[in-house]
């Protein structure tokens, strides 16, 4: 049955899964006949971090009208804010502030993660409370902090929008509805993708796409087990974890909010107190500041915090550094970037 | 005007048919039928997944350099498939309380595996973290206090360390206890410390206590993890939905017969009236009732093969049967893959101390060469090689160089028995192997016998009586995987003989137009009470470690699968024959 997931996976249309897995097979082949030979520009296929696909299976005629209504403020109370408003997508898809501004000048309480690459993790939000893309749409409208929209008044306004009930007929027999609304956006996030990293060419056998120091600080953030969580194909959003693992980050940092207790306010189970999805660290160079109260400016920072709270040791300045280069090396592409 | 009343007549026979046929039409229980297949195999699916999300989450934890992608990639599905079951009439429609209840019961456990899978996912990137660390950490603070020479506290730590060691082994909630109460006393005098041991030593507690604390919480995730009482609630659900619905059915077809009937009685008197209209109308309303009949057998036909559909076949029973089977089947692989896992951790600790030994040597060693480059007094200079004599016999000693070898070949023992125990599970779980295509037994059992040769004690004789049977059609590789697993447990049993005549008899024959294949060997035998268990997975009367007790399981998956039987005959302590039979199929002419 773990295969049938397998299949799944590698079944869908152009996936690089599908490359890769025909690679595994390959190699084993390979590995069988010259056993522990290694051969130049060979996809490295045993390690805990794998490449974004190359492309991915979206129907474009959702993607364009997603990408409308993704940039169209009448999704807010007041027709001011966007998604794009927050999750500017020249700018990594976030605004690169602590916490972002909603309608009416309202402020936010949680860090804006990034929309890149959010079709790869396992749930939405720092808490997971979303399972979909499509459920995540809820949130940030609905939001009085955010959009503060009421569904049926965003409905209306589409309606007498001039172009969106022709472009929801052709997709939808029942044209524009909340869940084809949050299926179309949905459909826009899952487009998002950033493939084809300098560090996804090194996995997939180009052994110069990366420098040497970047390498070395790859092997330093395996060894010093960061590893341990942001891990999987988008580097992180694959399991939660709590923050302050080893030591309490919390009770230094102070005055708890209620965004601080994570998958508690979700669950309401006491393990799940300042549990968080640990977050994909993909488009990390691009979407400072950092962690979900965005306290960390830089990356330099937010590694001072990961290694003080979640590894509970210290590296030298030397290996730090390194590994912000690493890092440096994840963001892949998208048009929407440029 | 002498037509009229026998057109009426034609007209509202014609009506009646009509109400008839709508009637007919609208008691097809085939849409039943659907939905009722589509519900059991949902539940199986899920059943499945739950089983294999399990096993996706064990192996995690088994291989290094895994990530957990692939355990989440269950979670669509699985999510899918709730929200399928959750709206379907199963848990909507009018059905009696009691099911409704057991698929709410049997949706919730789902549910907490879910979130166990959770804990156990951060539970164990936290444990794996701390692992690697904790003996880093305690040796930078033994260092830190030697060079101190606070020999008092070295030694105290050495013994926490010791001690945290063996709670990870073996952990108890009242060692959990006691080792957290010393960790905070440390804690608590930290500030008697100079800074430069303070830090190393906060390191430390640190971990000691994360690991302290989380190994409980890991272990009771991982044994949620591989509970499997919701595929148990599932198969109980299953065998309760299935005799509701064959009752309700029953039920429902009885009535629907008695009106039948009694409709037809009225069409045929309808019809007989009709007669009295006139010869021509009396034919077409002949022909009408010939319709009608004819069109009521083919419905009848089709109700009766939808339902014997839906009663079982479906669906791979086999699968189905060892849903039942799978927390015993859990237990062993969560046994078969801790206890070597267990050993390889403690080999590497051992082999960890060589390392840093020999380290220590070397750094001797090269200080030793820099100082003989300046030295000229030859007493001095064999003064200092004697000492290094010295330093080589006790580190050949304290490190147990000698019996390095024999820690890493045991290592390397451990981890073909873990490979052994998921690549078993595969075999088993596996179901895309079924590259279907003519081919020879003979072959099969060649290629079979050359596969399984490394299991065959030495002295033990094979021998072949192959006949010429016709081609077979099916998965040459699951049929080698049958032959592999016969002839493997032969070796086995003679192996346990401690025999030097062992011998393998590997026959072919057409047998009532089945291809027929027997494995015989002269081993120990098997019991009656080992014999009604045989087949089933995970049961295995081998020592742990040395079997999964999937083998014969999947033998009988596989044959099965291909419509022939697994039978076996034994005599304890004199030998056993397994015989299986393939139907023979006529090749299509090409």
């Amino acid at each position: 049955m773990m295969l049938t997931t397998r299949r799944t996976l590698k079944s869908s249309k152009h996936s690089t899964w599908q490359l890769a897995c025909g690679f595994k097979l390959c190699l084993l082949g390979l590995a069988m006949m010259c056993s522990s030979q290694v051969l130049a520009g060979e996809p490295l296929l045993n390690e805990p971090i794998k490449p974004i696909p190359l492309t991915v299976d979206v129907d474009p005629k959702k993607v364009a009208l997603g990408r409308l209504l993704f940039h169209d403020p009448q999704l807010s109370a007041d027709n001011t804010v966007s998604c794009a408003t927050c999750h500017d997508l020249k700018t990594g898809g976030v605004d690169r502030v602590k916490f972002s501004k909603g309608i009416k000048g309202r402020m936010g309480k949680i860090n804006t993660p990034t929309v890149y690459n959010s079709g790869l993790l396992f749930r939405q939000f720092w808490d997971g409370r979303a399972e979909t893309l499509e459920d995540q749409v809820d949130g940030p409208v609905q939001n009085p902090v955010e959009m503060g929209s009421q569904w049926p008044d965003v409905l209306a306004k589409l309606y007498d929008d001039e172009k969106y009930p022709g472009m929801f007929k052709a997709i939808y027999e029942d044209g524009i509805t909340r869940d084809n609304v949050k299926n179309v956006i949905a459909e826009f996030q899952r487009s998002l993708i950033t493939p084809n990293s300098r560090f996804d060419q090194y996995l997939r056998g180009d052994e110069n796409a990366i420098t040497a120091r970047e390498k070395h600080g790859y092997k330093l953030f395996k060894r010093y087990g960061c590893v341990s969580c942001h891990q999987g194909v988008a580097v992180g959003g694959n399991m939660f974890q709590l923050f302050g693992a080893v030591n309490s980050y919390f009770k230094v940092r102070g005055n708890i909010t209620e965004a601080d207790m994570g998958r508690f306010n979700v669950t309401g189970n006491p393990e799940d107190k300042h549990v968080f999805k640990v977050p994909s660290l993909r488009m990390v160079a691009l979407t400072p500041p950092y962690l979900h109260d965005g306290t960390a400016k830089t990356m330099r920072d937010a590694e001072d915090v990961m290694f003080k709270f979640q590894l509970g040791r210290k590296a030298p300045d030397d290996d730090i550094e390194a590994m912000v280069e690493f890092l440096k090396t994840l963001a892949g592409e998208h048009p929407e970037m440029k | 005007m002498k037509r009229m009343p026998g057109i009426f007549l034609l007209v509202a026979a014609i009506a009646f048919s009509g109400a008839l046929g709508f009637y007919l039409v609208k008691t097809m229980p085939v849409q039943q039928d659907i939905v009722f297949a589509d519900n059991i195999e949902n539940i199986q699916k899920l059943q499945a997944m739950d089983a294999a999300w399990s096993l996706a989450a064990l192996h995690t934890y088994s291989t290094p350099n895994s990530d957990f992608d692939e355990v989440a990639a269950y979670l669509p599905q699985v999510r899918e498939l709730r929200k399928a079951l959750g709206i379907s009439e199963l848990a909507t429609g009018d059905v009696p309380e009691t099911l409704k209840n057991k698929l709410i019961r049997f949706l919730l456990m789902i549910e907490s595996k879910e979130e166990s899978i959770e804990h156990f996912k951060s539970n164990f990137a936290v444990v794996r973290n701390s692992l690697k660390f904790l003996p880093l950490a305690s040796r930078a603070l033994n260092v830190k206090l030697r060079e101190m020479d606070d020999k008092k506290h070295a030694e105290n730590i050495s013994d926490l360390y010791e001690r945290t060691n063996a709670f990870l082994q073996r952990p108890d909630e009242g060692n959990q206890a006691t080792l957290l109460v010393e960790f905070n006393k440390m804690d608590e005098n930290m500030m008697a410390f100079p800074e430069s041991v303070a830090n190393p030593l906060g390191n430390f507690l640190s971990h000691a206590r994360v690991l302290v604390e989380r190994k409980i919480q890991l272990d009771s995730s991982v044994e949620k993890v591989v509970d499997l009482r919701a595929s148990k609630i599932g198969d109980e659900l299953i065998s309760q939905y299935r005799t509701y619905y064959s009752d309700a059915l029953a039920k429902h077809y009885d009535e629907r017969f008695v009106n039948f009937i009694i409709a037809l009685v009225a069409a045929l008197l309808l019809a007989i009236i009709a007669i009295m209209g006139g010869v021509m109308l009396f034919r077409q309303a002949q022909e009408f009732a010939e319709k009608l009949e004819q069109g009521i057998d083919e419905k009848t036909e089709a109700y009766e093969h939808a339902a014997a559909e839906a009663s079982g076949s479906m669906v791979d029973k086999n699968l189905d049967q060892s849903m039942a089977g799978m927390g015993r089947m859990v237990a062993t692989v969560a046994h078969e893959v801790n206890t070597p896992l267990g050993y390889l951790g403690s080999n590497l600790q051992v082999l960890h101390n060589g390392m840093e030994k020999m380290q220590t040597l070397m750094n001797e060693f090269s200080m030793l060469k820099n100082d003989l480059g300046g030295m000229s007094d030859s007493d001095q200079i064999s003064s200092r090689i004697d000492n290094f004599a010295i330093l080589v016999q006790n580190t050949q000693d304290e490190a147990m160089l000698d019996e390095l070898p024999e820690i890493v070949d045991d290592m390397q023992g451990g981890i073909e028995q873990i490979q052994h125990v998921i690549k078993d599970l595969g075999d088993f779980s596996r179901k895309d192997r079924s590259d279907e295509d003519w081919f020879d037994i003979k072959q099969c059992v060649e290629s079979a016998l050359k596969m399984a040769k490394k299991e065959i004690t030495p002295g033990t004789k094979v021998q072949m009586d192959l006949a010429d049977v016709p081609e077979t059609f099916g998965s040459p590789a699951e049929i080698n995987q049958v032959l592999i697993n016969l002839i493997n447990n032969a070796a086995h049993a003679i192996e346990a003989t401690d025999r030097d005549n062992g011998l393998i008899k590997i026959r072919t024959s057409l047998e009532k137009g089945q291809v027929m294949v027997s494995v015989m060997d002269n081993g120990e035998g098997i019991d009656e009470e080992t014999r009604r268990k045989i087949f089933e997975p995970f049961f295995t009367t081998k020592d742990v470690g040395k079997g999964t007790g999937l083998g014969l399981a999947i033998v009988r998956r596989i044959v099965t699968k291909h419509g022939g039987k697994v039978m076996l005959k034994s005599i304890p302590g004199k030998g056993t024959n397994f015989v299986f039979v393939l139907p023979v199929k006529k090749r299509p002419q090409e």
